[in-house]
Protein backbone atom coordinates (compact mmCIF):
# COMPACT_ATOMS: atom_id res chain seq x y z
CA UNK A 1 0.00 0.00 0.00
CA UNK A 2 1.35 3.59 -0.77
CA UNK A 3 2.68 5.03 2.19
CA UNK A 4 0.23 8.37 1.86
CA UNK A 5 -2.96 5.85 1.71
CA UNK A 6 -1.57 4.15 4.98
CA UNK A 7 -0.97 7.37 6.86
CA UNK A 8 -4.93 8.43 5.84
CA UNK A 9 -5.84 5.03 6.92
CA UNK A 10 -4.49 4.93 10.43
CA UNK A 11 -5.42 8.82 10.95
CA UNK A 12 -9.27 7.81 10.29
CA UNK A 13 -9.07 4.77 12.11
CA UNK A 14 -7.86 6.43 15.38
CA UNK A 15 -9.98 9.44 14.74
CA UNK A 16 -12.81 6.45 14.76
CA UNK A 17 -11.58 4.96 17.84
CA UNK A 18 -11.47 7.52 19.65
CA UNK A 19 -15.11 9.15 18.50
CA UNK A 20 -16.36 5.30 19.89
CA UNK A 21 -14.88 5.43 22.70
CA UNK A 22 -15.97 8.80 23.82
CA UNK A 23 -19.69 7.97 23.08
CA UNK A 24 -19.52 3.71 24.31
CA UNK A 25 -18.61 5.73 27.74
CA UNK A 26 -22.33 6.71 27.96
CA UNK A 27 -23.72 3.71 27.79
CA UNK A 28 -23.97 1.23 31.35
CA UNK A 29 -23.38 -1.89 32.15
CA UNK A 30 -26.07 -4.64 33.16
CA UNK A 31 -24.06 -5.07 35.92
CA UNK A 32 -21.94 -2.46 37.91
CA UNK A 33 -18.64 -3.56 37.10
CA UNK A 34 -15.98 -1.25 38.68
CA UNK A 35 -13.93 0.13 36.19
CA UNK A 36 -15.07 -1.88 33.09
CA UNK A 37 -16.38 -0.48 30.32
CA UNK A 38 -17.90 -2.03 26.95
CA UNK A 39 -14.96 -2.50 24.44
CA UNK A 40 -16.42 -1.18 20.98
CA UNK A 41 -13.36 0.66 20.27
CA UNK A 42 -11.61 -1.79 19.70
CA UNK A 43 -12.71 -2.21 16.29
CA UNK A 44 -10.95 0.02 14.54
CA UNK A 45 -7.99 -1.41 16.22
CA UNK A 46 -8.89 -5.47 15.33
CA UNK A 47 -9.21 -3.71 11.24
CA UNK A 48 -5.42 -2.20 11.55
CA UNK A 49 -4.28 -5.73 13.10
CA UNK A 50 -5.95 -8.06 10.22
CA UNK A 51 -5.01 -5.58 7.80
CA UNK A 52 -0.86 -5.78 8.39
CA UNK A 53 -0.02 -2.32 9.02
CA UNK A 54 2.09 -3.48 11.77
CA UNK A 55 2.32 -3.96 15.45
CA UNK A 56 3.68 -0.48 16.04
CA UNK A 57 1.21 1.31 14.24
CA UNK A 58 -1.71 -0.73 15.82
CA UNK A 59 -0.53 0.31 19.24
CA UNK A 60 -0.64 3.72 18.18
CA UNK A 61 -3.98 3.71 17.41
CA UNK A 62 -4.60 2.00 20.65
CA UNK A 63 -2.69 4.78 22.64
CA UNK A 64 -4.26 7.26 20.44
CA UNK A 65 -8.06 6.28 21.14
CA UNK A 66 -7.45 6.25 25.39
CA UNK A 67 -5.84 9.50 25.20
CA UNK A 68 -8.07 11.40 23.00
CA UNK A 69 -11.65 9.70 24.27
CA UNK A 70 -10.34 10.51 27.82
CA UNK A 71 -9.12 14.13 26.95
CA UNK A 72 -12.87 14.16 25.04
CA UNK A 73 -14.79 12.96 28.09
CA UNK A 74 -12.54 14.58 30.59
CA UNK A 75 -11.56 11.25 32.49
CA UNK A 76 -7.83 11.97 31.68
CA UNK A 77 -5.09 9.96 34.51
CA UNK A 78 -8.30 8.55 36.55
CA UNK A 79 -7.95 4.90 37.42
CA UNK A 80 -10.49 4.02 34.44
CA UNK A 81 -7.99 5.70 31.74
CA UNK A 82 -4.74 3.82 33.28
CA UNK A 83 -6.94 0.16 32.85
CA UNK A 84 -7.75 1.17 29.39
CA UNK A 85 -4.82 2.66 28.00
CA UNK A 86 -2.46 -0.92 29.50
CA UNK A 87 -5.46 -3.03 28.33
CA UNK A 88 -5.50 -1.58 24.98
CA UNK A 89 -2.16 -1.84 23.99
CA UNK A 90 -1.70 -4.87 25.16
CA UNK A 91 -4.66 -5.98 23.29
CA UNK A 92 -3.01 -4.08 20.39
CA UNK A 93 -0.08 -5.71 20.40
CA UNK A 94 -1.14 -9.47 20.91
CA UNK A 95 -4.04 -9.22 17.95
CA UNK A 96 -1.66 -7.80 15.40
CA UNK A 97 0.70 -10.31 16.27
CA UNK A 98 -1.58 -13.10 15.99
CA UNK A 99 -2.34 -11.63 12.95
CA UNK A 100 0.91 -11.94 11.48
CA UNK A 101 2.64 -15.45 12.83
CA UNK A 102 -0.53 -17.71 13.14
CA UNK A 103 -1.99 -19.30 9.73
CA UNK A 104 -5.44 -19.07 8.92
CA UNK A 105 -6.46 -17.70 12.58
CA UNK A 106 -10.18 -16.29 12.29
CA UNK A 107 -11.08 -13.10 12.73
CA UNK A 108 -13.40 -13.60 15.51
CA UNK A 109 -10.39 -15.94 17.46
CA UNK A 110 -8.33 -12.66 16.94
CA UNK A 111 -10.97 -10.34 18.69
CA UNK A 112 -11.78 -12.67 21.26
CA UNK A 113 -8.51 -13.63 22.83
CA UNK A 114 -7.58 -9.74 22.24
CA UNK A 115 -10.41 -9.61 24.71
CA UNK A 116 -9.77 -11.61 27.07
CA UNK A 117 -6.09 -10.51 27.36
CA UNK A 118 -6.95 -7.16 27.52
CA UNK A 119 -9.60 -7.91 30.60
CA UNK A 120 -6.32 -9.74 32.01
CA UNK A 121 -4.29 -6.84 32.26
CA UNK A 122 -7.23 -4.42 33.25
CA UNK A 123 -7.61 -6.89 36.41
CA UNK A 124 -3.98 -6.85 37.15
CA UNK A 125 -3.55 -3.06 36.91
CA UNK A 126 -6.64 -2.54 38.98
CA UNK A 127 -5.81 -4.80 41.42
CA UNK A 128 -2.19 -4.64 41.73
CA UNK A 129 -1.42 -0.57 41.15
CA UNK A 130 -4.98 1.33 42.01
CA UNK A 131 -6.52 -0.67 44.58
CA UNK A 132 -3.48 -3.17 46.30
CA UNK A 133 -5.90 -5.61 47.08
CA UNK A 134 -7.50 -9.01 44.98
CA UNK A 135 -10.69 -7.55 45.62
CA UNK A 136 -11.08 -7.31 41.96
CA UNK A 137 -11.10 -11.07 41.40
CA UNK A 138 -14.49 -11.99 42.06
CA UNK A 139 -15.77 -9.40 39.07
CA UNK A 140 -13.11 -10.81 36.35
CA UNK A 141 -15.84 -13.49 35.32
CA UNK A 142 -18.17 -10.97 34.36
CA UNK A 143 -15.43 -8.89 32.96
CA UNK A 144 -14.47 -11.07 30.73
CA UNK A 145 -18.55 -11.95 29.44
CA UNK A 146 -18.83 -8.99 28.50
CA UNK A 147 -15.59 -8.49 27.03
CA UNK A 148 -16.56 -11.86 25.20
CA UNK A 149 -19.86 -10.31 23.87
CA UNK A 150 -18.37 -7.34 22.52
CA UNK A 151 -15.63 -9.09 20.56
CA UNK A 152 -18.12 -10.96 18.97
CA UNK A 153 -19.98 -8.05 17.86
CA UNK A 154 -16.40 -6.10 16.91
CA UNK A 155 -15.93 -9.30 14.92
CA UNK A 156 -18.93 -9.18 13.48
CA UNK A 157 -18.92 -5.33 12.36
CA UNK A 158 -14.82 -5.66 11.16
CA UNK A 159 -16.37 -8.90 8.71
CA UNK A 160 -19.41 -6.98 6.98
CA UNK A 161 -17.85 -4.07 6.23
CA UNK A 162 -14.63 -5.59 5.08
CA UNK A 163 -16.32 -5.82 1.83
CA UNK A 164 -16.61 -1.97 1.38
CA UNK A 165 -12.60 -1.31 2.52
CA UNK A 166 -10.53 -2.47 0.00
CA UNK A 167 -7.49 -3.31 2.73
CA UNK A 168 -4.49 -5.74 2.31
CA UNK A 169 -6.38 -8.94 0.79
CA UNK A 170 -5.21 -11.39 3.13
CA UNK A 171 -7.98 -11.97 5.31
CA UNK B 1 -21.00 -16.22 5.21
CA UNK B 2 -20.25 -18.67 8.19
CA UNK B 3 -20.29 -17.38 11.18
CA UNK B 4 -17.99 -19.47 13.52
CA UNK B 5 -16.20 -22.52 12.44
CA UNK B 6 -14.33 -25.16 14.24
CA UNK B 7 -11.56 -23.10 15.68
CA UNK B 8 -13.30 -20.27 16.82
CA UNK B 9 -15.63 -22.91 18.94
CA UNK B 10 -12.77 -24.04 20.62
CA UNK B 11 -11.89 -20.82 22.18
CA UNK B 12 -15.19 -20.29 22.91
CA UNK B 13 -15.25 -23.16 24.55
CA UNK B 14 -11.78 -22.59 26.17
CA UNK B 15 -13.34 -19.32 27.37
CA UNK B 16 -16.45 -20.29 29.10
CA UNK B 17 -14.46 -22.76 31.01
CA UNK B 18 -12.17 -20.01 32.85
CA UNK B 19 -15.42 -17.77 33.31
CA UNK B 20 -17.08 -20.86 34.78
CA UNK B 21 -14.08 -22.08 36.98
CA UNK B 22 -13.93 -18.60 38.55
CA UNK B 23 -17.67 -18.62 39.35
CA UNK B 24 -17.45 -21.94 40.76
CA UNK B 25 -14.64 -21.17 42.71
CA UNK B 26 -16.32 -17.76 44.17
CA UNK B 27 -19.48 -19.49 44.73
CA UNK B 28 -18.72 -22.69 46.41
CA UNK B 29 -15.83 -21.52 48.40
CA UNK B 30 -17.37 -18.97 50.47
CA UNK B 31 -18.66 -18.36 53.72
CA UNK B 32 -22.29 -17.03 54.28
CA UNK B 33 -22.79 -16.06 57.28
CA UNK B 34 -20.53 -12.47 57.01
CA UNK B 35 -19.63 -11.22 60.88
CA UNK B 36 -17.66 -7.76 59.90
CA UNK B 37 -16.00 -6.08 57.38
CA UNK B 38 -12.39 -4.26 57.00
CA UNK B 39 -12.34 -1.41 54.91
CA UNK B 40 -8.99 -0.33 53.30
CA UNK B 41 -8.22 2.75 51.47
CA UNK B 42 -4.97 2.37 49.02
CA UNK B 43 -4.34 -1.25 50.57
CA UNK B 44 -3.93 0.03 53.84
CA UNK B 45 -6.62 -1.12 56.59
CA UNK B 46 -8.41 1.94 57.86
CA UNK B 47 -11.28 0.51 59.35
CA UNK B 48 -12.51 -2.62 61.01
CA UNK B 49 -16.19 -3.53 61.37
CA UNK B 50 -17.59 -5.68 63.66
CA UNK B 51 -21.28 -5.05 65.09
CA UNK B 52 -23.60 -3.92 62.83
CA UNK B 53 -24.49 -0.31 62.49
CA UNK B 54 -23.77 2.54 60.37
CA UNK B 55 -20.08 3.54 59.42
CA UNK B 56 -18.77 6.91 57.89
CA UNK B 57 -15.31 7.03 55.66
CA UNK B 58 -13.18 9.55 55.59
CA UNK B 59 -9.81 10.17 54.17
CA UNK B 60 -6.53 12.06 55.28
CA UNK B 61 -7.86 15.20 54.87
CA UNK B 62 -10.74 14.32 56.79
CA UNK B 63 -13.40 14.83 53.94
CA UNK B 64 -16.44 12.98 53.05
CA UNK B 65 -16.04 9.89 51.37
CA UNK B 66 -18.65 7.43 51.63
CA UNK B 67 -21.06 5.35 54.28
CA UNK B 68 -21.06 1.50 54.98
CA UNK B 69 -23.71 0.05 56.78
CA UNK B 70 -24.11 -3.52 57.70
CA UNK B 71 -27.55 -4.80 58.61
CA UNK B 72 -28.81 -8.59 58.83
CA UNK B 73 -25.49 -9.99 58.28
CA UNK B 74 -25.41 -7.98 54.84
CA UNK B 75 -23.04 -5.11 54.16
CA UNK B 76 -24.15 -2.07 51.56
CA UNK B 77 -22.11 0.99 50.75
CA UNK B 78 -25.06 3.53 51.06
CA UNK B 79 -24.05 7.05 49.81
CA UNK B 80 -20.74 7.85 48.09
CA UNK B 81 -19.47 11.11 46.98
CA UNK B 82 -17.62 9.49 43.57
CA UNK B 83 -18.93 9.92 39.97
CA UNK B 84 -19.77 6.70 38.71
CA UNK B 85 -21.77 4.88 41.83
CA UNK B 86 -20.95 1.85 40.92
CA UNK B 87 -20.01 0.93 44.53
CA UNK B 88 -23.93 2.06 45.30
CA UNK B 89 -24.74 0.16 42.50
CA UNK B 90 -22.98 -3.05 43.69
CA UNK B 91 -25.90 -2.91 46.49
CA UNK B 92 -26.34 -5.86 49.49
CA UNK B 93 -23.17 -9.08 49.26
CA UNK B 94 -23.74 -11.77 51.63
CA UNK B 95 -20.79 -13.34 49.55
CA UNK B 96 -17.46 -13.61 51.70
CA UNK B 97 -15.33 -13.39 48.20
CA UNK B 98 -17.27 -10.30 46.99
CA UNK B 99 -16.30 -6.91 47.45
CA UNK B 100 -16.83 -3.51 47.15
CA UNK B 101 -14.67 -1.65 45.43
CA UNK B 102 -14.47 2.15 44.48
CA UNK B 103 -12.04 3.14 42.04
CA UNK B 104 -11.47 6.38 42.47
CA UNK B 105 -11.45 6.67 45.95
CA UNK B 106 -9.37 3.19 46.26
CA UNK B 107 -12.20 2.08 48.89
CA UNK B 108 -12.40 -1.76 49.38
CA UNK B 109 -14.97 -2.53 51.27
CA UNK B 110 -14.25 -6.75 52.31
CA UNK B 111 -16.57 -8.60 54.34
CA UNK B 112 -14.84 -11.13 56.69
CA UNK B 113 -16.76 -14.31 56.37
CA UNK B 114 -17.60 -16.42 60.24
CA UNK B 115 -16.96 -19.03 60.88
CA UNK B 116 -18.90 -22.47 62.45
CA UNK B 117 -18.48 -21.34 65.94
CA UNK B 118 -20.37 -24.02 67.70
CA UNK B 119 -18.13 -23.96 70.53
CA UNK B 120 -16.50 -27.09 69.52
CA UNK B 121 -12.81 -27.37 69.03
CA UNK B 122 -12.33 -30.64 68.23
CA UNK B 123 -13.75 -33.60 67.00
CA UNK B 124 -13.15 -37.35 67.82
CA UNK B 125 -14.42 -40.65 66.00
Amino acid sequence: MVKSKKISYIAILSALASAVYFFESFIPLPIGLPGARWGFSNFPVLISAISGFGILNTVFIAIIKTFLGSIFSGKLFSPVFFMGLFGAISSAFLMSFLAKKIKNISVLSISEIGAFFSNCVQAVIAGFFILKSDAIIYYFPYMIFFGIITAFLNASIVKISKRSISLNEKF
Amino acid sequence: MKFINKKDLIVLIILGGIISSFFIFSYVFSDKNVTGANVFIDGVLYMQIGSEGRYEIFDNENEYLQTVIFNNGRIKVIESECKNKVCEHTGWISNSNQKIICLPFKIVVEPIGGKDDSGVDLYTW
